[in-house]
């Protein structure tokens, strides 16, 4: 089981006036896992259901490795979704829930539960076949789930929010497992995330989606340097963004003369900087301010500085000696410096952050 | 709180009894005058009586209709239930309410309207005719039972399946069917009891060819003897009183996805 590559083209599905999906495009490449990270309601649930065939689009096609699949129903695309929910069949026992799809294929009782005890053999559950579903904690529900998915053979292994129902340790577990599935059977993954962290720590390429629209696809690296929007760069946490001209290697901006590092087109934009790419005491383009506000998160202290002309929040260790009222000076590294298109709506793009 | 309910199935067992019990004697006492508490003599007259005028044809017609008319019901209430009970569309609660309505239509009402429809159609005096003449009060009860079931359930576990690449019919028979059958078996039984029950439609629409036992009880209660009549009762209530515990298993066992 080969994973294939897919191709969503021009993808649009509407419901009566609203848009659940506008004009997607995006190629998944074989054998890779994807990542679609956005806020809830932003359509990538509805993006997983259209390539699923749970949803007929409104327009556009879905290619799997070259063929149209669009209007192939679900149960012959070789699309699998695992729910959030994971939704196992709560009257069957585990080993039932995990042979269903090769008693589906018309496999034997018997040929059909030894594949299954190798499926769950895989995800480590192995020792509770017998179980029954609600007699499962949410973590083992979930790998029953992807265990189920997998007996399905598909080429495409579709995920919904994998790992926000589960608690932090557990989390880490289920990446762990996940990408060994994924390295074991070479399926083409696509993970659905409100997380930025989970969405770049699973996926070699991620693609940020916000009120149906597919706003950037970049490897997880890129998507963080050179973010293409206010929007997504919001949604990576970025928080620190400011009006500008940028004239030549210097952008005019509230905080004064900032030094670019290199040269952007001219013109009105919008200046981007991360709280953890602001460097602590003197260097290129240094500041004054006074801290307003301190956050304390166990891995960093998040400091506001109020400047002479705005804010600024600023990433610091969490053994830095720092105090409410403190005079800090910081400086804004050119490198780190993102100049980003002046976007035209922010109001729906601050919504969409929260 | 168990103390309480042993108490409430005591009284329920009492009261029960207390109009069961003076019947079961009638059936089989040969002579009871009042006041006495007890028969005076015990005797099967009542019973064979009743045998020898039909109870065992009636009795084997009457399992044919009713089961008849449980399992259209059944098979019809299907989509319509699941459609009411799924639904999201405006207006879906009002609809389940107005689907109530030909029960509450007196039985004599619908008889004598589907009569002469039926003598038309070729249909009275049939077998045919009276089941389908007892879909009208027992279909209501089957379509809100099994819209009430399909409230509970969850569709998604449909599309799970069919995803995971199971066709329509397994899907019905593996995942919909074990999900639901709680339900739909509370619907058989109930539409089976509805016709089980009726007498108007049946002596109408069957004009007299077609003898359940309800038909055959009004016959003889009419005729004033009471030891006939309560042998015919006895007759009527042991079968229904035979499924009462499938009934109650349905009810108190697995329900929708719970305890599996």
């Amino acid at each position: 089981m080969r994973g294939a590559g897919v191709v969503i083209d021009d993808v649009t599905v509407r419901f009566g006036d609203t848009y659940a999906l506008e004009n997607a495009s995006l190629e998944l490449e074989p054998e890779r896992v994807h990542a679609l990270l956005g806020p809830s309601g932003g359509g990538k649930t509805t993006l997983l259901r259209v390539l699923a065939g749970l949803v007929t689009p409104t327009s556009g096609r879905v290619h799997l490795d070259g063929v149209d699949v669009t209007d192939l129903p679900t149960e012959r695309r070789g699309m699998v979704l695992v729910h959030q929910e994971h939704l196992l069949f709560p009257q069957m026992s585990v080993l039932a829930n995990v042979s269903f799809p090769a008693r589906a294929r018309g496999e034997s009782r018997q040929v059909a539960e030894g594949e299954a005890r190798a499926a769950l053999a895989q995800v480590k559950l192995e020792q509770h076949e017998a179980r029954m579903p609600h007699a499962l904690s949410g973590g083992e529900r979930q790998r029953v789930a992807l265990a189920r998915a997998l007996m399905a053979k598909p080429r495409v292994l579709l995920l919904d929010e994998p790992l926000s129902a589960l608690d932090a340790t557990l989390r880490d577990e289920m990446r762990e497992l996940i990408l060994s599935l994924h390295a074991a059977s070479g399926l083409t993954m696509l993970v659905v995330t409100h997380d930025q962290r989970e969405a770049s720590s699973l996926a070699h390429c991620v693609s940020v989606i916000d009120a149906g629209r597919i706003l950037q696809t970049d490897a997880p690296t890129r998507l963080y340097l050179a973010p293409a929007s206010e929007t997504v760069a919001r949604f990576l946490g970025a928080t620190n963004f400011f009006d500008t001209v940028v004239d030549g290697l210097t952008a005019r901006t509230s905080l004064g003369d900032l030094s670019l590092a290199a040269v952007s087109q001219s013109g009105a934009a919008r200046l981007c900087i991360w709280p953890q790419d602001i460097g602590l005491g003197p260097g290129e383009n240094p500041l004054t301010g006074t801290v307003r506000r301190l956050t304390f998160t166990g891995a960093e202290q998040r400091a506001r500085l109020a400047l002479s002309g705005g804010e600024l929040e600023v990433s610091a260790p969490r053994w830095a000696s720092l105090a409410v009222g403190q005079q800090v000076d910081v400086h804004l590294p050119p490198k780190r410096i993102v100049v980003l298109p002046r976007a035209l709506t922010t109001a729906r793009i601050q919504g969409a952050a929260r | 709180m168990k103390a309480r309910g042993l108490m409430v199935a005591l009284l329920a067992f009492v009261a029960i009894a207390a109009v069961l019990l003076p019947l079961a004697l009638w059936s089989v006492a040969q002579q009871w005058f009042p006041p006495a508490l007890w028969p005076q003599k015990f005797g099967l007259r009542g019973l064979r009586e009743v045998a020898r005028s039909g109870a065992v044809s009636a009795t084997i017609a009457s399992a044919l209709v009713a089961s008849a008319v449980a399992l259209l019901s059944a098979v019809i209430a299907y989509p319509a239930g699941r459609a009411l009970g799924l639904a999201t569309f405006r207006g879906h609660v009002a609809m389940r309410t107005w689907l109530i309505a030909p029960a509450l239509l007196p039985p004599m009402a619908a008889a004598l309207g589907l009569h002469s429809g039926f003598i038309r159609l070729g249909l009275a005096d049939t077998t045919l005719g009276v089941v389908l003449s007892h879909l009208v009060p027992a279909l209501p009860y089957a379509v809100s039972v099994i819209a009430a079931t399909f409230s509970g359930f969850d569709a998604r576990y449909e599309t799970v399946a069919r995803n995971l690449g199971a066709s329509r019919l397994r899907v019905l028979t593996a995942v919909t069917l074990p999900l639901i059958w709680p339900g739909l078996l509370v619907a058989v039984l109930f539409t089976f009891l509805v016709s089980w029950s009726q007498y108007a439609l049946t002596l109408i629409v069957g004009g007299g060819v077609v003898i359940t036992l309800p038909v055959l009880l009004f016959g003889l209660a009419s005729g004033g003897d009471l030891h006939l009549t309560a042998a015919a009762c006895v007759a009527f209530l042991v079968p229904v009183l035979l499924l009462l515990p499938v009934t109650a298993r349905a009810l108190t066992g697995s329900a929708l996805g719970g305890r599996g």
